[in-house]
């Protein structure tokens, strides 16, 4: 059985390896969101490598937990755990976005081996979510049903909507997480339209809330703890920077849905080279 | 100067007064919303007695206060704060919801003076207050203050939480909201159905300075109008007022059956009495029958037959499927009485999810359950359902092909007096244009039943449309349907009637009009829009050359719209299209509505008269 420690650093390495492929494949395909993806890494590998019940050889597994990446289009942070973790070939990745292929820019649930739903229209997912944890229900079954949300995509009514009817139907088994990157596309989140104060609002609609650092794996691996321990449904609201591990692109509105060329993917690769001899030596 | 007592004593007189009015208009139209009109009367008889500052003589005056009633259904307490401060005569009041009023039965600003805007639709009132809000800022003007009255279930629309971050995010100190918190909504207490609490909590979070009082106490409301208004440097308020629906008649507080009855004439005088008024004095205000120019169509083959709504029918079938399949369950948007899930509700609890007044998650969370294997029968009203939630549909439930079955009430005009924004009469257009959707719309109760059935077991989506109003009786119980499958009524070679939904009996008149004319018609009742039958009406109409379609819906992109284009790819022949003629309609009875729109048995046949004129001369373009 791994260790805390161990399991953090699992989560450190593997991040790394996502970071790498989320630029390579935006790169590759001259399309993407990479400010969005990049802020959602440690989320999705902490979910794929170590909370989640799933067989990547068996992606239709009906004991399988779910996971619904409501800000859909982070995909590429998703189709680069997929793959890493089994589900999809790694050399799908360099297909993103191509004529035919069946990574898209945003998610065909029926194309992609682990994908639970497609998503791209914000603010649809949690209702779904909600309608996993109902169906749990009838089947007694001990499924647990994960959500990704954006900060930004927290604006859409409908959001409010499924929140309410959480609360409502006692969805114990609901984990959902808010990617705080402070970012949307027409700006900041605080001057397009401020979502604060956050923490207050999930806990006036009755869900059990908690901050942490989006970034930290110990972190995350602790509050997907207290999840489990307890009935939900839960909210992480999660500190994060958009366009994380990139130097360029952190915390700017810009990079939103913008590809890399050449120099910047070159310069990536470069920062995420010296990222992870860093972490071989740490 | 008047006291404050002073004034909180005349305003509540006022409040008795504008009660018995309420009262009254609703028993003159037998039809109404008494209990969430009577909750909030209070507070808006304070705006629109003391705090509001208006000119009767000019609606529109530019530095008014404005008023949104997002609540629309309590409309009555509107038109009668309206009609008392004089912004058109009394006597309108007796004619609630009739056809050619002013008074719409959800509140219509183009129909009726003194109103800022149109709603009925739950959800979308504060939207509209916050960009007046914007609006009176951008001109300059300091003065005017924006309220909007919201009812507690109405909280569950996502839409009002949307509002609430964008008024907040503008700082709007002169928008003041008031939430009608009497804690009950149409299938129950707002605790049971979906909980509001903690109410005041999510509205601070949500950036709103919030007072919290009993919004049926007058003192309590004057002092809050009072205090909210002189302080708009901070952002917007919202005033939660605790109320009892029904509030001033004894036998109607606290009843959920009192959200949208009308009382029978003892009941009437009960209240009344309670209300303080004198039922040996003369009314404020009397109808007249006479004043009504409609009649009631005659009939020659349906005289006095059976008649069922297809709603009925429904609920029925959604009984015996579940008791048949245990993978169907059932979601609800506070209306099951309305839309028949209530007996389904009863017997498998289980499964039945009552999703509140939030159509957009409810269609979302029928598109969870679907993926697990379960298929989800939806119901709302139609227009919510195909309107409020058609991105939904199109992208949580079409695209990924989820077996979600959207089976909503009260289609086209069947709605009859609840007015436009409960009718639906562009959900056929709108839902066809969604690749992938099966679309029913049954022309009776035994053809719901039979299409109830064969939508479970069909692959993917299905939007089946049932009537609220009671259309005849056309099959017997064994009739066998298949969806996809037009069916011809009747053959005759002069022309094709193509009816669908409540329209197949009017088009049954017709063809017995035509036949005593010697016009010999054919009549398909093409219940499944989509995919239509062509095989079948390109034959049809092979035999006939000329088409006329019926459908109680605008005549562009439904029946018409699917039929012209399947004559125009294989049979083209001369088309008249007889539905709504791209136009919204009004409050009124079903009946005098097809009359007035061109809808009736009549109108069927002039179009068929109208069609074969034009067959003479195919090929010429019609001018």
């Amino acid at each position: 059985m791994p260790s805390h420690e161990e399991r953090a650093r699992l989560i450190r390495r593997m991040s790394l390896a996502v970071r790498r492929d989320i630029v390579e494949m935006i790169h590759a395909a001259g399309s993407g969101h990479p400010g969005g993806s990049l802020s959602c890494v440690e989320i999705l590998v902490a979910l794929y490598f170590d909370a989640m019940r799933i067989r990547p050889e068996e992606p239709g597994w009906p004991q399988r937990d779910r996971f619904i990446l409501s800000k859909g289009h982070a995909a590429p942070a998703l189709y680069a755990v997929l793959a890493e973790r089994g589900f999809l070939p790694r050399g799908d990745l360099l297909r993103f976005s191509a004529n035919g292929s069946r990574l898209q820019k945003h998610i065909d649930m029926h194309q992609v081996p682990g994908a639970e739903l497609s998503t791209g229209s914000l603010g649809q997912g949690l209702s779904v979510a909600v309608g996993m944890c109902l169906a749990d229900r009838i089947d007694s079954k001990d499924r647990r049903v994960f959500v990704l949300l954006g900060d930004g995509e927290s604006q859409e009514g409908q959001v409010w909507e499924a929140a309410m009817a959480a609360a409502h139907f006692g969805t114990e088994r609901l984990t959902a997480f808010l990617d705080c990157n402070k970012c949307q596309v027409d700006g900041y989140v605080r001057d397009v339209c401020d979502i604060d104060p956050v923490e207050d609002k999930w806990r006036g609609f009755r869900w059990k809330v908690r901050r942490i650092d989006g970034h930290d794996p110990a972190a995350i691996l602790d509050a997907l703890e207290t999840a489990r321990s307890c009935p939900g449904p839960h909210m992480i609201v999660a500190d994060t920077v958009k366009g994380k591990g990139i130097s360029f692109m952190e915390n700017r509105v810009e990079w939103h849905a913008s590809p890399l060329n050449g120099e910047q993917y070159g310069q990536a690769v470069l920062e995420l080279d010296a990222e992870e001899r860093r972490l071989a030596n740490s | 100067m008047e006291s404050r007592q002073d004034t909180v004593a005349a305003l509540e007189r006022k409040a008795a007064l504008i009660r018995r009015d309420i009262l009254r208009m609703i028993f003159l139209s037998q039809s109404g919303h008494p209990g969430g009109s009577f909750s909030a009367a209070d507070i808006v008889t304070a705006l629109y007695f003391h705090f509001m500052r208006l000119d009767p003589s000019n609606p529109g005056w530019p530095l008014r206060d404005r008023f949104i009633l997002s609540k629309g259904h309590a409309c009555p307490l509107w038109y009668a704060c309206l009609a008392e401060r004089g912004f058109f005569p009394r006597e309108h009041l007796a004619y609630l919801r009739e056809i050619d009023g002013i008074l719409q039965g959800h509140p219509d600003m183009r129909k009726t003076p003194g109103l800022d805007m149109s709603t009925g639709s739950l959800g979308q009132g504060l939207s509209a207050g916050v960009g007046m809000a914007l609006g009176l800022r951008a001109a300059g003007l300091e003065e005017p203050r924006v309220y909007v009255v919201l009812g507690d279930g109405e909280c569950d629309e996502g839409q009002v939480w949307e509002a609430a971050m964008a008024a907040a995010k503008f700082r709007l100190g002169n928008l003041i909201a008031f939430i009608d918190f009497n804690d009950l909504q149409l299938d129950g207490r707002c605790r049971d159905v979906m909980p509001l609490e903690p109410l005041a909590d999510k509205w601070r979070a949500f950036n709103w300075r919030v007072l919290e009082i009993d919004g049926n106490d007058m003192a309590q409301v004057f002092d809050a109008v009072a205090g909210a208004r002189g302080d708009a440097g901070g952002g917007p308020w919202a005033v939660v007022a605790r109320t009892v629906k029904g509030r001033g008649v004894s036998f109607m507080e606290n009843r959920c059956e009192w959200h949208g009855r009308a009382p029978d004439g003892d009941e009437y005088g009960r209240a009344l009495r309670e209300l303080g008024g004198d039922a040996g004095a003369a009314p404020r205000f009397v109808r007249s029958e006479a004043a009504c120019r409609w009649r009631t169509g005659e009939r020659l083959l349906f005289g006095g037959a059976k008649e069922i709504p297809t709603r009925d029918a429904y609920g029925e079938a959604l009984v015996e499927l579940g008791r048949q399949r245990p993978d169907v369950v059932v979601l609800e948007g506070d209306i099951s009485k309305s839309t028949r899930t209530q007996e389904f509700s009863r017997r498998f609890p289980a499964r039945f999810y009552q999703c509140g007044v939030a159509e957009a998650d409810m269609v979302g969370i029928a598109a969870g359950l679907a993926t697990t294997g379960l298929i989800p029968f939806v119901s709302t009203y139609s227009v919510f359902a195909s309107m409020r939630a058609c991105e939904q549909i199109r992208t949580s439930v079409a695209y990924p092909r989820l077996p979600v079955k959207l089976a909503v009430s009260h289609g086209g005009l069947t709605p009859g007096n609840d007015g436009v924004t409960h009718q639906a009469t562009e959900d056929l257009g709108v839902v066809r244009t969604i690749p992938g959707m099966t679309i029913v719309v049954p022309a009776d109760a035994a053809a719901a039943k039979a299409l109830v059935r064969e939508a479970a077991s069909h692959p993917g989506p299905v939007y089946l449309r049932f009537t609220r109003d009671p259309v005849p009786v056309l099959y017997g119980p064994d009739e066998e349907f298949r969806i996809g499958r037009g069916k011809v009524l009747r053959k005759g070679g002069d022309v094709l009637l193509v009816a669908i939904g409540d329209m197949v009996w009017v088009a049954l008149e017709a063809w017995e009009r035509l036949r005593r004319e010697g016009i010999e018609a054919g009549v398909i009742d093409m219940h499944t829009l989509k995919p239509l039958d062509a095989d079948l009406l390109a034959a049809e109409a092979g035999k006939t050359g000329c088409v006329v379609t019926a459908e109680d819906h605008q005549v562009q992109c439904g029946l018409g719209g699917a039929v012209a284009e399947v004559l125009g790819d294989r049979c083209p022949v001369p088309l008249a299209r007889v539905g709504l003629a791209d136009t919204f309609a009004e409050s009124g009875t079903y009946d005098f509505l097809l009359q007035k729109y061109g809808m009736d048995p009549a109108a069927v046949a002039a179009a068929a008269r109208l069609v074969i004129g034009r067959k003479k001369g195919v090929g010429h373009a019609v001018p």
